[in-house]
């Protein structure tokens, strides 16, 4: 029998794989498909004898065979030890039982998933378009009419039922009892647990009558479905969250991890098979780009939907990567083999730089240009052949292409693995750019701005996962020449601009701000042309500002910082970046009065013009200062969101994250390091009140808060729009409350006393 | 040090702070160096600055 139509999900069995289609009646089959996942190991002939006698003493059946494949540096074609495990679901026991024997190097591709495998051999995909062949329950061969590339494709009819928490306020954690909300085919429930039988057999009557192919939760991985599939094995209740009976569920435990100076957070994971499970609150690409975002990602990246929803965004660029080496018959290193090279202190001085950026000058300036270069460092990776293999290459020994300052010498034989993935990623891009420009209507318009923000993300993450350490086929060298293209290139652009009498203003990594007395668009433009001719790198004009305000650093008055900024362009929009109402730790009603002191500001159309409606933004600060005096202000807008650092109990300190996650751990709450609280401060100085915060879930209306640390805030975030003319947070909390205000000793103070501490240090 | 000296030496650290940037970017393994170059390119603008004031004063007198 043939069936047309998609590639619905995909999971590994102990026969092989099930695989769910889709046909293009809407009829869903499970089928069976036959697979041996396998690894490669590079064996002496010792070796292979050793693993002939410990064979039958691996957790599962293997079969053996030698073949051909090429490695990944030297490209020279080695014949190794194919080692296919009959049951997939002892791949990675088999691999582990083996890797007590074997150092690490023998081994490749021994760390991949074994379902990752099945699409890397087979060359299928999520949602992949064909004629597939069947016998039976099994599928036996397939014609794909479609490619993960591809940038016009069908999409089947999807059957979604979301179940969320009915009380939105808090994550379920925070609550004793549980509603649940089902809605599907236009129609919303509420389901409650006062009784766990009766709410077992309501959501399974749903999900049996719908048989819906999507379930969309917030919060299903963290609390709803563990809690149902516990509820379920409790009472012995066959609940089908599951479409397939015979399968488990897909479920890893929460994580705390450290990454980038700070501790994270990871849910724990809950996939169901034949049936995708999405979580809202779980999914960092859905956000960014909703489920046509993910559809795209999954198809390119070759990983099943449910998965790609909950993985980082790097894992993509990762198996994009991963899924080439199979294509070309590459080994894939396993545990990355390639360590950094020995170098001079001087070259790792030179070497461990990362990406160029000057200080803007402080205060407000008018009439300046915004030029960005577009995806600047994947452009130099592909223009340069930038890739883990490609930089002090055995083939070409004499290569005339260097990175500049560093001196690392680049292939000219052969395009490295990076660019290579990059290549349709940057084309795909391009075109959905173009397909939203041109779109129709608003709705295909934001489709296509969803999709091609997608592939943003991995165009974001290509760069700095040649330097993750974990990353199989990162090359440090590679990151370093990345960044010295990058240099090179804003450095070029910065001297055609100067050559041409612009006036640098600043400048960060692919983008630079410059000024040219009565310098028009057309100007700009030109100018754009010119340097993106040179550097060969796209550039062009974001915009040209009315005023731009580059502020003073919170540490130092005295100087600025590269990446905080707002503009107002002459079209009337704004930009803002770093300020407190683009920061994820400012309060509601911070955000709102910045974001009302900005729309103040925003009509002057010239520095004098701003200059004229500092009054009227003042007046602004004082209404909402007020409005905190008097009591009125609603407490949910002044909750403060914190990730918290460690365990509620390894604190050692009274800070408020401390008490706050104390606090919620004694009314029940498991909060774990990475985890983020959510508070409304009663006391700051914790006089009154030793408790300084309650935790947004313990709140009661009669607990008030802390009127003065609130102003406090709002003096700060006012600060940085009007400091430059003059009005520093210690002169508006005045002007607010010129009685009690004590004289500004604070900041001052401490600020010279730290310096004579430094000083004293030097000086010694 | 005298305390009216110290506000003045903080001067000259600040001075050195505006160019962080590009002390970073010339990574000289000492970069004492730098950070006494930018005090000096610092002071010089600040000299460049005053003289073309004084200058504009003089003509206008």
């Amino acid at each position: 029998m043939t069936v047309t139509g998609w590639l619905f999900d995909a999971y590994a069995t102990e026969h092989g794989a099930t695989v769910w289609l889709i046909d293009v009646d809407g009829r869903r089959h499970r089928l069976r498909y036959p697979f041996r996942p396998a690894f490669y190991m590079n064996l002496t002939k010792d070796e292979e004898r050793f693993l002939h006698s410990v064979r039958g003493r691996l957790p599962g059946e293997v079969a053996l065979r030698r073949v051909s494949k090429r490695q990944l540096y030297s490209r020279a074609a080695v014949e190794v030890l194919e080692v296919s495990v009959q049951n997939p679901l002892l791949f990675q026991r088999t691999v582990h039982a083996l890797s007590k024997h074997f150092n690490f190097y023998k081994f490749y591709g021994a760390d991949i998933k074994a379902m990752q495998l099945f699409y890397y051999t087979t060359r299928l995909f999520p949602l992949a378009y064909g004629e597939y062949e069947t016998e039976g329950e099994t599928l036996t061969r397939w014609t794909l009419l479609d490619e993960p590339g591809s940038d016009r494709y069908d999409v089947p009819d999807l059957t979604v039922m979301t179940m969320t928490p009915s009380m939105k306020l808090f994550a379920p954690k925070y609550q004793r009892s549980l509603e649940i909300e089902i809605a599907v085919d236009g129609v919303t429930r509420v389901l409650q647990q006062s009784d766990p039988l009766e709410l077992l057999q309501q959501v399974d009557h749903y999900l049996r009558r719908y048989d819906p192919d999507i379930l969309l939760t917030e919060y299903g991985d963290a609390s709803l479905l563990p809690l149902l599939a516990s509820l379920a094995q409790q009472h012995r209740f066959p609940l089908a969250l599951n479409r397939d009976p015979e399968a488990p569920y897909i479920t890893t435990k929460p994580v705390s991890y450290f990454s980038y100076g700070s501790i994270k957070h990871r849910d724990g994971v809950f996939e169901l098979a034949g049936r995708w499970h999405l979580d809202k609150e779980n999914s960092f690409i859905m956000g960014e780009a909703d489920l046509e975002g993910l559809y795209d990602l999954s198809r390119l990246s070759q990983i099943g939907v449910q998965h790609q929803a909950r993985t980082s965004i790097g894992s993509a660029l990762s198996s994009m990567q991963i899924a080439w080496a199979y294509r070309n018959d590459v080994l894939v290193p396993y545990k990355r083999p390639v360590k950094e090279a020995f170098k001079s202190f001087a070259t790792l001085l030179k070497a461990d730089r990362g990406g160029l950026h000057f200080m803007p000058p402080k205060g407000y300036h008018e009439e300046v240009a915004e030029l960005d270069f577009a995806s600047m460092y994947p452009s130099l990776m592909r223009n340069h052949n930038i890739s883990s293999e490609t930089i002090d290459c055995v083939c070409c020994p004499d290569a005339k292409h260097r990175v500049p300052e560093l001196g690392y010498r680049l292939c000219e034989k052969h395009t490295g693995f990076i660019p290579a993935t990059l290549e349709p990623i940057l084309r795909k891009r391009a075109k959905y750019k173009q397909m939203k420009k041109n779109a129709p209507t608003e709705e295909l318009r934001r489709k296509y701005d969803r999709m091609q923000t997608g592939l943003k993300w991995i165009l974001v993450t290509c760069f700095g996962y040649l330097g993750f350490k974990k990353s199989r086929m990162g090359r440090i060298e590679a990151h370093e020449s990345v960044n010295a293209f990058a240099r090179e290139g804003l450095l070029r652009a910065k001297e055609i601009a100067e050559a041409e009498g612009f006036t640098l203003v600043h400048a960060i990594v692919d983008c630079v701000w410059l000024k040219k007395e009565g310098a028009v668009r057309a100007d700009y433009e030109r100018l754009a042309e010119r340097i993106g001719a040179e550097v060969g790198v796209r550039i062009s004009l974001e915009g040209i500002y009315r005023w731009i305000l580059f502020p003073a650093s919170k540490m130092d008055d005295d100087i600025p910082t590269a990446t905080r900024y707002v503009g107002v362009y002459d079209t009337g929009e704004m930009k803002v970046r770093g300020l407190e109402v683009r920061r994820r730790d400012t309060t509601k009603y911070v955000k709102r009065m910045q974001n009302e002191m900005l729309a103040v500001l925003a009509r002057g159309r010239s520095i004098a013009e701003v200059r004229a409606l500092v009054p009227d933004a003042l007046g602004v600060v004082r209404s909402f200062a007020e409005e905190l005096r008097r009591g009125s202000v609603s407490p949910f807008d002044l909750v403060v969101r914190r990730h918290i650092s460690k365990d509620p109990y390894e604190y050692a300190n009274r800070s408020v994250n401390a008490v706050v996650s104390q606090a919620l751990a004694e009314a029940g709450v498991q909060l774990s390091a990475g985890e983020s609280v959510e508070y409304i401060i009663t006391d700051a100085s914790g006089k009154r009140d030793p408790q300084k915060a309650k935790p947004l879930a313990l709140y009661a209306l009669d607990d008030g808060y802390d009127a003065a640390k609130y102003t406090e805030m709002l003096c700060d975030a006012a600060e940085t729009l009007l400091g430059p003319f003059g009005w520093t947070k210690e002169r508006i909390r005045e002007m607010l409350d010129p009685v009690t205000v004590k004289r500004p000793a604070g900041r001052a103070a401490a600020r010279r006393a730290a310096k004579e501490r430094q000083l004293s240090l030097v000086l010694r | 040090m005298r305390k009216e000296d110290q506000g003045v030496l903080d001067d000259l650290f600040t001075y050195a702070k505006l160019n962080l940037p590009a002390i970073a970017v010339q990574a000289h393994p000492v970069p004492f160096e730098s950070i006494l170059l930018s005090m000096l390119l610092e002071q010089q603008k600040q000299i460049r600055s005053l003289t073309d004031k004084l200058r504009d004063y003089g003509e206008a007198i």
